[in-house]
């Protein structure tokens, strides 16, 4: 498990596997991608309210999208990035990603709920209703779902390596939910309308409105960083409680 | 090493059945996991009969008519190849236009007309500026005001 | 719809009062922003607490191993 594993080139990927290595490093970063986040946020919102001009069918009620794409997008890609690190713990053993797994929980379950939150209050004056269940609204709600379910099976179990397993199954079994909400307004006829913006064509929406959205969705990817470390940090000390390295930590002498 | 494989494998296969049996399962509710049916569909009578369902489309050009007591609203909904007409007694949603994207709930009388409940506008997924909007809508000279950004919903353009 | 739309160029709010109306959706686009910013200011305060008693259990371990 500890053993070091020398890819081609002679770099080795498994140091920072190891806590012990890893703490001070996401010390060191966790600042940069906050103040990142933060910078980001203000350029976005400055862009969004006051360059981006009015849509021409939803007045300032589309301002909501700022946020809510974001949110939306993080919401499935902390999930897939989850998964990923469960599919790691699973087949590595490794501590560190199972840890990482949980460090990624909350803020995603944040974005989810930002998304459902800011889905209905935008959906009541353009749609003109708060919920319907459609595709994707559905399958965004399980998705939160998932989150909360994960949170609870990984508290529910005292014993750390059983509930890092069940978990990180949990996230895998979970992860099929990600392409069905992503492509439900393909599949499917829905009331929320099609994607924007996507790999695929041409962004559907005026340059300004799409710039100030896409550093709203940097400024959610670095804040998300942001709190992943911060979080992982705490759940390191949480786990490596006697272990001989963290008493040389200066948190743990001052 | 080996066991290292042995539980990618089984990762990896373990996703594969899971892949699989949520496409099953999704084929197999298709049929319920549709918002709306379009026009088309209910001209075909694939709509169920006798309870209430949704229909989809577009609200066609010029056909709103406000009744005399104000609260009674005529459209019909059309997906460019079948039309519905549909009576509703209520408030309309903002985004309520004519040939943009609504969806009704209700029933379908004997003599084919759709009494809604509940009226939602669907909109598409274009954002700009009103005079974006204008001057998209003049280089489309020709075709009815907002044809230019209208997206026909999906299941009308496809064959199901 | 192959072409991005152009943005516009006018001033969005001709006053400070116009920008809280947000043209008459001001419950749903303020409703939301408050909303993620009280969720956002509520995740850090608990990333915090979680650090703080993180750290303040690590110190009792060290000292007691100490003394």
């Amino acid at each position: 498990m500890n053993q070091p594993i020398l890819l081609a080139g002679g770099v080795n990927v498994f140091k920072y596997a190891a806590p012990q290595t890893f703490y001070p490093l996401a010390g060191k970063l966790m600042p940069w991608f906050f103040w990142t986040a933060a910078l980001l946020c203000a350029a976005g919102l400055y862009i969004g309210f006051f360059v981006a001009p009015t849509d021409h069918q939803q007045g300032e009620a589309y301002r909501i999208i700022f946020i809510h794409v974001p949110a939306a997008w993080m919401s499935m890609f902390i999930y897939v990035v989850m998964a990923f690190w469960a599919g790691v713990g699973l087949i590595f053993n490794t501590r560190l990603s199972h840890m990482m797994v949980s460090a990624l929980a909350p803020t995603g379950a944040m974005f989810t709920f930002v998304a459902l939150w800011t889905g209905a209050l935008w959906g009541k004056p353009t749609w003109g209703t708060w919920w319907v269940w459609d595709a994707r609204l559905t399958s965004e709600l399980i998705l939160l779902f998932l989150y909360f379910g994960f949170m609870a099976l990984q508290a529910g179990i005292d014993d750390t390596r059983r509930a890092d397993r069940a978990g990180a199954i949990l996230a895998l079994v979970g992860v099929v939910n990600i392409p069905i909400i992503y492509f439900s307004v393909k599949w499917w006829n829905t009331l929320h309308q099609g994607a924007s913006v996507s790999l695929t064509s041409a962004p559907t929406m005026a340059a300004t409105m799409l710039s100030g959205m896409l550093l709203m969705a940097l400024a959610a990817w670095m804040y998300s960083i942001a709190t992943a470390l911060h979080r992982v940090r705490s759940i390191i000390l949480e786990r490596e409680q006697g272990a001989e390295w963290l008493k040389h930590l200066p948190e743990a002498t001052k | 090493m080996k066991t290292r494989h042995k539980r990618l494998a089984m990762v990896a296969a373990g996703l594969c059945a899971l892949g699989i049996a949520a496409a099953l399962v999704l084929s197999a509710f298709q049929k319920n996991l549709v918002f709306f049916f379009t026009p088309s569909q209910v001209a075909a009578n694939e709509a169920p009969q006798g309870r209430s369902f949704r229909i989809g489309g577009l609200v066609a050009p010029g056909s709103v008519q406000r009744q005399p007591d104000g609260v009674t609203v005529n459209f019909v909904v059309t997906d460019t190849v079948q039309n519905i007409p549909v009576a509703y007694r209520g408030v309309l949603p903002d985004l309520f236009r004519e040939g943009k994207g609504v969806v009704a709930q209700g029933n379908l009388g004997a003599d084919g007309r759709f009494t809604a409940s509940e009226v939602l506008a669907k909109h598409d997924e274009n954002y700009m500026p009103p005079e974006a909007a204008e001057a998209l809508a003049k280089a489309h000279a020709g075709k009815p005001p907002g044809a230019a950004t209208v997206v026909v919903p999906a299941a009308t353009t496809e064959k199901r | 719809m192959a072409e991005t739309p152009p943005g516009g160029d006018k001033v969005n709010w001709n006053s400070w009062h116009d920008f809280w109306v947000m043209g008459g959706y001001a419950f749903y686009v303020w409703g939301s922003y408050a909303a993620t910013l009280l969720l956002i200011i509520a995740e850090i305060a608990l990333l915090k607490m979680r650090r703080l008693s993180a750290v303040r259990s690590l110190r009792q371990n060290t000292n007691t191993q100490v003394s």
